[in-house]
């Protein structure tokens, strides 16, 4: 998290953060690790970071834009509340691998399919075709075809795509190793 | 550049309260051409100096539509004087954004705060967003009518959080939320007459099978609002806010309120499209 001094340049205040970045990087790669940044101008130097594997975030232009939303959709920022916050009864973002039954099958299909699934709450939103170790880069958000490029062949799930859902927690169909669950990056709910 | 001051005619627009660096991106938003009814926008200053001193803060000039929709009021008193609100027409708005005071630094939400109860004491019905330094002040504003609050800093802590599980997860929130191009939004549409009684669970289906181009993650229940209060100027120019509802966001089946609820008037859609739904392409089917 950025620690900002008052009146301290936001500059000044992303120097101090990535300092700690390479400092926490230098120690052991292979973490998730996320940076907050305060200048838009910081984004263009840490390129090498980013390749190391380290996020960041712009945390004020994520805070203009839902302000823009909220203008013109009322109610949304419940809506984001609800995304971002991990609780016994709100819902995340999850990308899991597609399932082999849904292979060869639409896009569409796969939404009735999870509509009609009652055992837990999950909405079918995206196709997710990042490269290994990069992901969401990669991302068809409600895909429809004819519009910014997107075919109806790229509706057709495939071997290898992800899917990504709003969902209550990680899909059960979606396998969880023993090392994952020790990794840290799944945090199951129950 | 000389913005232009705000006439008198204007309606259905949004009303800035205070310059901030936050103007610019907001403005720009607000005006990008994918947004389907691009609002006036009138800046109210509580600082002409240092609204000056930070032309990085103003919106582009050389957008041809925001010179000719983006309006600055220069009055002292500010937006926390109810006459530079009625002058920026905040009877005729659709929604009022109270920035955070540059100047104020931390204790900002109290200069905020007292913006938000004049505006809610002369219209209650507008919409109004208020953006939030600390979120330890949100308890404060539960008993106030302000109807989102926004607080970068809770915001970049959650984010934060979800990206430390989700790696990458936040290039979907910067997807949702900016207007730009290609890029998917969240939009709470009323739901229409013709598809008034029907579930949840048959409007996704409906919705699904007509290959509409969005897709339905929730609900907003509709809550009965009190009457609007005697001396507001909300009757003359109808309600812009949302009614005070419910939101059910991922149903559950078998749950109440869930899949199988039925919706109806006054209830909206939470939909997950590029641009504006038209809700009438489910009734078709």
């Amino acid at each position: 998290m950025a620690s900002e001094e008052k009146g301290q340049h936001p500059h000044l205040v992303d120097d101090l953060s990535l300092m700690r970045a390479i400092a926490v990087l230098g120690r052991g790669a292979g973490k998730p690790m996320v940076v907050e940044l305060r200048d838009p101008r910081t984004l263009e130097e840490v390129g090498a970071l980013e390749d190391a594997g380290v996020e960041f975030i712009l945390s004020r232009e994520y805070g203009e834009g839902l302000i823009a939303q909220a203008v013109l959709n009322p109610g949304v920022t419940g809506v984001f509340e609800r995304l971002l916050t991990f609780a016994q009864d709100t819902s995340e973002f999850y990308s899991v691998p597609a399932p082999p039954d849904l292979w060869g099958k639409s896009f569409y299909s796969g939404r009735l399919k999870f509509l009609e699934s009652d055992s837990e709450a999950l909405i079918l939103v995206g196709i997710d075709r990042s490269p290994p170790g990069k992901p969401h880069t990669k991302l068809l958000l409600n895909p429809v075809p004819g519009h910014s490029g997107v075919s109806e062949d790229d509706l057709i799930l495939r071997e290898g795509d992800g899917l990504l859902f709003i969902a209550e927690e990680r899909p059960s169909f979606a396998l969880t190793t023993k090392e994952e669950l020790w990794s840290g990056s799944i945090l199951p709910r129950s | 550049m000389e913005w232009q001051y705000p006439p008198e005619e204007l309606s259905n627009h949004v009303i800035l309260c205070n310059a901030s660096s936050q103007v610019r991106r907001i403005v720009e938003e607000l005006h990008s051409p994918t947004v389907g009814d691009r609002p006036d926008v009138v800046l109210v200053l509580q600082d002409d100096a240092l609204w000056q001193e930070h032309p990085e803060w103003h919106p582009p000039q050389e957008g041809e539509f925001i010179r000719e929709h983006f309006f600055v009021l220069r009055c002292a008193g500010g937006a926390a004087s109810s006459a530079n609100l009625r002058r920026a027409g905040l009877c005729a708005a659709r929604a009022a954004v109270i920035l955070a005071d540059p100047r104020q630094e931390e204790l900002a939400d109290a200069r905020s705060t007292l913006v938000a109860l004049t505006i809610e004491r002369i219209r209650p019905e507008v919409h109004t967003v208020m953006e939030l330094t600390s979120s330890t002040n949100r308890a404060h504003l539960e008993n106030t009518d302000v109807n989102e609050i926004v607080c970068v800093g809770d915001l970049a802590e959650k984010l934060i959080a979800q990206s430390c599980i989700n790696p990458g997860v936040k290039t979907i929130f910067a997807n949702l939320l900016t207007t730009a191009h290609g890029t998917c939004r969240f939009f709470t549409s009323p739901l229409p007459p013709s598809l008034w009684g029907r579930t949840y669970r048959n409007l996704v289906r409906r919705a699904i099978l007509g290959r509409t181009p969005y897709v339905i993650c929730g609900f907003l229940l509709h809550n009965p609002a009190p009457p609007a209060e005697e001396g507001s100027c909300a009757e003359a120019q109808g309600a812009a806010e949302l009614p005070p509802h419910t939101l059910v966001l991922n149903p559950r089946g078998g749950w109440e309120p869930g899949k199988d609820t039925a919706l109806g008037e006054g209830d909206h859609l939470v939909l997950l499209a590029h641009e504006l739904p038209d809700l009438e392409l489910m009734s078709a089917l």
